[in-house]
This record gives structure tokens, sequence and C-alpha cells, in this order.
């Protein structure tokens, strides 16, 4: 049986804080902006440093972050039996492939929505925290029930966007959420699927126009990327570095400054025109 | 203020109560109430404008047995408060609710009541979504982002960008403004004015202030602030 912690509002924080544990929440707000694709990347790009990361699936209605760690035949049990206490803490936690410090915490059947609350997700975050450094939280889109389910066990935040006007407005709303909730240590911003040819033409909300509006300090930026597409697919994030791609070591880059190191972000709209320039751009600066 | 009593002009039409300034209840509605009511020989029907104050069915009862007694027949409501209204129609009586109008002589009586209530400041930024309401000004030191809006009976000020909503005068003053660092609204409502946003940048550097003229809204350099500072309470709740 799984031992239930007993948990009020702050004893996740506490457990976090005397673990050394860094529990992470990814939300947008709007859907499709790539939250549970830079969740496996962080994952994955954390895991490749060394640090034992666990990847918790909040998504309960739309699960599919096993799927992008290609993890999905491997799940026993879920979240859902350890809260109800069927299982150990242990026997749920999947273990990929590839990075054997990243560990992923499926989420159990849709119907998890009806009783999942808050205090579960504080309770399985206080188990988590004494065995892993870093815990990603994977949030649904939206701003209900299972966000406020997602965001209970987190003590920082990446807010996830794309350079459009609805996923930025949506994201200020979460930021405003996030920030009254007063539990979060840090927010930063990651913004997502970046075409720098349309940031160029004018055709596309640019990095500046995007944290203009938020005020969130930038974590990162991520072009759009037709290989997330293709790992997506096979089950392999692109932070495992199989091919080389600009939004595999984006990620990678972030998972850097999310530990502590000093990584540049260039300046992703100066980009000089022509073919050579372009062949360039691909072959060397396009990395971010 | 309190009670001011019209007779009926002509016949047929009927005699009109109005409750204005501060809001009271209870003992202290009727000791108001009272002093105003004349002597009438007739059985007169009467029309009870409350203005914004906040009746509960007892008020209204007790009201109604005061006027009674007066030969006031209270058989209709007016108000701009909705749970008056609500009251008002479970004791059956005609109402009609009324937008808040800013009618010159109400502002007057007004704004001592505005005045009794203290100037709001909010530290920090108004995201998407929140929504600040408050009786009297309201300051914002940070900025407020498209989606977010700001009712304040007073003015609004805000010492950064304002890029959402913003409502001065809520409760009908047409004198109140929104200054702001940058003021790039989306919608600017003063009293019952609505405008959009300027749409560009205003020069840089500049304050600027909407204000009321002639029923308009127009976009100004930002003056001076008035005489009265208001003393300053911190962390308005907000709606989120």
């Amino acid at each position: 049986m799984a031992q239930m912690p007993s948990s009020d509002l702050t004893a996740h924080i506490e457990a976090l804080k005397t673990h050394d544990c860094r529990s992470i929440v990814l939300c947008s707000g709007k859907g499709g902006v790539g939250k549970t694709t830079l969740t496996a990347n962080l994952g994955i790009a954390l895991a490749k440093l060394g640090h034992k990361t666990c990847v918790v699936d909040a998504d309960y209605g739309l699960r599919n972050l096993d799927l992008l760690l290609g993890l999905e035949s491997r799940i026993v049990f879920t979240a859902q039996e350890v809260i109800s206490g069927s299982c150990r803490l242990g026997q749920a936690l999947v273990k990929h492939k590839h990075e054997t410090n990243l560990m992923l915490m499926p989420a159990g059947n849709p119907r998890m929505l009806d009783w999942f609350n808050p205090e579960h997700m504080r309770n399985l975050v206080t188990m988590l925290a004494d065995s892993f450094d870093f815990i990603l939280i994977d949030a649904p889109a939206g701003v209900e029930d299972g966000f406020k389910n997602a965001v209970a066990g987190a003590n920082e935040a990446i807010l996830v966007v794309n350079p459009e006007i609805s996923s930025v407005r949506d994201a200020d709303r979460v930021a405003g959420l996030l920030s009254s909730q007063g539990t979060f240590d840090l927010i930063q911003l990651v913004v997502n699927r970046v075409r720098p040819r349309m940031v160029e033409k004018l055709d596309m909300l640019s990095i500046e126009d995007v944290l203009d509006i938020l005020a969130v300090p930038l974590l990162g930026v991520v072009q759009e990327d037709e290989q997330v597409i293709v790992s997506a697919n096979l089950g392999e994030p692109l932070a495992l570095g199989k091919s080389k791609s600009p939004a595999g070591i984006a990620y990678g880059n972030i998972a850097r400054r999310i530990q502590g190191e000093e990584v540049p972000i260039p300046d992703i709209n100066a980009k000089p025109e022509g073919f050579m320039n372009r062949l360039g751009d691909f072959l060397s600066t396009k990395i971010i | 203020m309190g009670a001011s009593f019209l007779q009926a002009l002509v016949s047929g039409s009927m005699c009109q109560l109005r409750l204005s300034g501060a809001s009271s209840r209870g003992p202290d509605l009727l000791r108001i109430v009272e002093p105003a009511l004349p002597r009438l020989d007739q059985q007169e029907f009467l029309e009870l404008d409350c203005g914004d104050w906040l009746l509960s069915c007892v008020d209204l009862e007790q009201l109604q047995g005061l006027l009674q007694q007066h030969n006031l027949n209270l058989v209709a409501l007016h108000s701009v408060e909705p749970r008056t209204i609500v009251a008002g129609a479970a004791l059956g009586f005609m109402t009609q609710p009324r937008m808040p109008t800013p009618q010159a002589q109400r502002q007057s009586l007004q704004r001592p009541q505005e005045q009794e209530e203290k100037a709001y400041l909010y530290e920090g930024c108004l995201r998407s979504g929140d929504c600040l309401e408050h009786g009297a000004t309201v300051v914002v030191l940070g900025d407020v982002n498209p989606g977010a809006r700001i009712h304040a009976a007073g003015d609004v000020i805000v010492w950064g960008r304002l890029r959402g909503i913003a409502h001065a005068g809520s409760r009908g003053n047409a004198t109140a403004r929104i200054a702001a660092l940058q003021l790039q609204p989306q919608q600017v409502r003063i009293a019952s004015a609505t405008a959009l946003g300027p749409g560009g940048h205003g020069p840089p550097g500049q304050p600027e202030q909407a204000v009321q003229r002639n029923g308009q809204i127009v976009i100004e350099a930002a003056t001076v602030l008035p005489v009265h500072v208001p003393r300053m309470k911190h962390q308005a709740p907000v709606a989120r």
C-alpha cells in the first residue's frame, strides 16, 4: 500500500524544499501550443544533463505525454492506482527506454477528471519529491479544474506561448491566475513555434511583442520545426539528439537554463536575406 | 442630502420621492425620509426613485408603512441598484431598473459619497481577465494588459501602460478621467460615454488622459492631478 502523506496546503512545498526538488508546471491556457511536446523534450534534456527527472501527465482527459515519449505500451499502473493506494509509487513510474534518469508518471483513465483534486496532486508531488531533482507537470489546456489540479503541485511554472494573439492573451490570463495563487517562486516563458521568416515580414508577433505584453522572464525560444511532428509520431523526442534539429537544440538550451547555466538567447529576428545566407543560417545560426 | 419629495404636477401623474446621497437602511432610512414627506389631504400615488441605494424587502415594507401614514401609496420603484429592484419586485411594486445616468444634479449629489471611499492603490500588473472595481479613484502602479478591466467611480490613473478597458466615473461622474503614462486602451468609458481606444501610439514620453467634453471622449496630454490627493490603501481585491 502506498503511504499517503497527510498533506495540507504547504506540505508539498516543504517536501520540495527539504529534498531540493523543483516542481515545474508547464501551462499555456490555449491548447495546441506545444505544452506536452515541451514537457517530453525538457524531461529528456534534463535527464541527459544528469538530473533525476519525473514527467507527470496531468492532462487526464486527453493524455498523450506517454505517446510522445514512446512509453504507451509500458504503462501498467497509473497515478490513479498510486493515489487510491492499490500500488506503490515505484510500480507506476515508467522508466524511459533510453534516458534512465527520466521517469513518467502516467495519467489514469479520463474518469480521474471526476474525483481528482488539488490535494491529490499535492500528495503525489510530496511522494515524488524525495526521489527526483525535477518534476515536470504537463497541464491540460484551459483554466478549469484540470488546470487547477495541475498547478497545485508546482512551485515553479513555465508558460508556453505561441507568437499569436490568442495564445498570448490566454497566457496572460494564466500568468495572472498563477501569480494570484502566490505559491510560485518563479514563472518563466517559452515562446514556441516561432517562424522567423514570418516575424521578419511582420506577419507574426515578434518575441519582443510577446514579452511586451506578458512581462514574464524569457526562458527560451523554439522555432517551428517539422522534425517535431516526425519525432512525435516516432515516440522519440527531439531532445534525445538522434537527429540535429533546431528545435531539439533549443530544448537542450532551455534545459541548461533551467539548471542555472547562462546560455544566451540569440536574436531570432536578425536574419540576413539571400540564399547563401539562408544556407548559412540553416547550417549554423539556426541553433537557438 | 437624503430624501426629496416632488409633488405631482399634472393630475394623473405620480408624486415622486427621490433618495440620494449616502445610502442608509433600517430606522435611519425612516428618519431621513420622514421630514421630506408632506401632509396630504387625499390619497396620492407615489413613485420612488431609490438612486443607488441598496434597500431590502424589510426596508421597503417599513418605508411603505411610513408612506401610507402620509396618505402616499407606493406603486412604482426605480433604482440603479439591481438588488433593490429585486426586493421591490418581490413586494409587487412596478419596478424599473435604470442605468446610472450622468445628470448634472445627480453628480453633485453623488460627489460627497465618492469622496467617502478612499482611493485604491494597486501595485502590479493587471492581466487579461482581471477585473478591478472600486467606488472611488483607482491608481495602478503597473501595466493594465489587454483583456483586463478597471471600473472606478472616480478617476483611473495608471502609472504604466493602459491597454485594457477602463471605465472612470462608473457611477455617473462625467468629470472623471482616465490617465496613463501610455494610453492605448481597447476601450475607454467615462460615465455613460464609450469610445474605442486610439489604436496607435501616443507621443512617446507623454502621459495622456481621456476626459469627457460635451458628451464626447477626447484624449489629450495629461494634466496635473486634482488638488485633493486621496489617501491610498494597499492592494485592492482583484477578481480573477
